[in-house]
């Protein structure tokens, strides 16, 4: 069956056609939840609630990229998070970016075996923390279309769906966040040739 | 190329351009344009260096390990519709409030029962008040029991000693005279000869000092306790009854309806939230 037939199945209230869905997405909503949130906790607690809402609202989904319908869910029940996160912050900016800085980027890493180049991958592992606490820095709404498109690849149209917003302001927000990204990289010692040698390795 | 040598950076209309046609979003005539630049300015290089290194970088951050699956279960799912006119979720506390009043009311009309009833027993029948007479002197005599053992083991210092164990786990329950009397009987009989008729009367001295406090300890108490014994037994046996200034209506028959009516109040809780939910 195609994603669209499950979909259909889905408005119809198949629970079960509506968890193939998540189980197709569940991975990149996860991934663009924990980007925005930068705590893995909020972000599967915004997962969950984003497939929820989806699954209760799916009769408002016309036609288009459902990716991008549901990718919109996630990045509004993400902004709604960080809002009220900032009414009532639980951590100091301080802390959070401590906590989520080389700590969160060595989970990812682990799996990866440094045993051939244990210096190039200590390099790649710091590139890594240094970018998230750059997308950390960006604001909510840069941050959203430096993850979409950058990190998750998508292309500027489903990103602007996915973000309710025209192409054009796809575009030239994320030309800016790409802007505020190297300058906060060249800040912390990562200029164009460090970075593109780390990667190399 | 890096960083330090480049020339002049690009304009925010420039960047903007340089980033979208590396993403293969410029229409042809546009990204002409950049390929014309990109040809010959040093700068426009720079730029496209920084930004397919960045971009590499992004794309190349390790994915987060998503924790669970977010499948959906059928409970979670479960329309919320049908609300009543309460929040269907509040159902639990509104049925606890719910028997929190009954049980309150109940205690009202109940306490309001007991009273005028106990005000008609007393005038009816002479024998209440003298109960409640009898009463009053019994308590504060038992609260002195408490703090006689400590008098005792003032004047005796092995005493203390013994004491001072028993003092601190009795400590939390002063009403139990009973035991700390007890605890105080052997310096009583190592002090005096016939520890024979003390002992059981320490058993039992509870009871006892309501009519003579000081006496029996200070004085000479050894001939009385014997046939005593018998006869604080007996009123030690009526306190427990009639304790309360309404003996008659007080015992188990209030806090049995008091249960009943938090029964009910539970049940009718526990009804309505089922009923709703």
């Amino acid at each position: 069956m195609s994603e669209d037939a499950w979909v259909a199945a889905a408005r119809r209230g198949d629970l079960e056609a509506f968890n193939r869905l998540v189980l197709a997405h569940q991975d990149q909503a996860y991934r663009v939840a924990y980007r925005l949130l930068g705590d893995p906790d909020a972000a599967a607690d915004a997962t969950q609630d984003a497939f929820l809402k989806a699954y209760r609202h799916i009769g408002r989904f016309k036609d288009g990229s459902f990716r991008a319908w549901l990718l919109r869910i996630v990045t509004n029940t993400c902004y709604d998070y960080l809002r009220r996160r900032r009414r009532r912050p639980t951590v100091s900016l301080d802390a959070s970016l401590e906590a989520d800085g080389p700590g969160e980027a060595s989970a990812w890493l682990r799996d990866e075996h440094p045993s051939r180049d244990p210096a190039g991958y200590a390099e790649r592992r710091a590139l890594a923390a240094a970018i998230e606490r750059c997308l950390d820095d960006l604001p909510p709404d840069f941050r959203a279309v430096a993850v979409l498109v950058d990190v998750e690849g998508l292309d500027y149209a489903t990103a602007a769906q996915a973000l309710g917003l025209p192409v054009g302001t796809v575009k030239s927000r994320l030309a800016r966040a790409r802007r505020r990204l190297r300058d906060c990289l060249r800040a912390a010692g990562w200029g164009t040739d460090r970075a593109a040698g780390a990667l190399e390795r | 190329m890096t960083m330090n040598t480049r020339p002049h950076p690009l304009s925010d209309a420039d960047w903007e351009r340089l980033s979208a046609y590396l993403d293969g979003a410029l229409p042809p005539a546009e990204r002409r344009a950049v390929e014309a630049r990109l040809a010959h300015d040093p700068a426009w290089q720079a730029a496209r260096t920084e930004l397919l290194a960045l971009r590499a970088a992004l794309r190349d951050l390790p994915p987060p390990r998503r924790p669970r699956s977010f499948v959906l279960m059928p409970e979670m799912v479960r329309p919320r519709a049908r609300r009543g006119w309460l929040p269907r979720r509040h159902w639990a506390s509104w049925g606890l409030a719910a028997s929190a009043v009954a049980v309150l009311a109940l205690f009202a009309v109940v306490g309001g029962w007991v009273l005028r009833g106990g005000g008609v027993a007393s005038q009816a029948a002479p024998m209440p008040p003298a109960a409640a007479v009898a009463e009053e002197p019994h308590a504060a005599p038992r609260l002195e029991m408490a703090a006689a053992p400590e008098a005792v083991a003032d004047e005796d210092a092995t005493a203390e000693a013994l004491l001072r164990p028993e003092e601190a786990s009795m400590a939390e329950k002063t009403g139990d005279g009973d035991a700390i009397a007890a605890a105080a009987v052997p310096t009583d009989a190592s002090a005096e000869p016939d520890a024979a008729p003390l002992r059981p009367e320490g058993g039992q001295a509870l009871p006892r000092p309501e009519e003579k406090v000081a006496p029996p300890f200070t004085t000479a108490p050894a001939p009385t306790p014997l046939p005593r014994v018998a006869e604080p037994t007996a009123t030690a046996a009526q306190p427990g009854r009639s304790r309360s200034p309404f003996p008659q209506i007080n015992p188990l028959g209030l806090t049995g309806v008091c249960a009943l009516a938090l029964a009910v109040g539970l049940g009718v809780g526990w009804w309505a939230s089922r009923r709703r939910g």
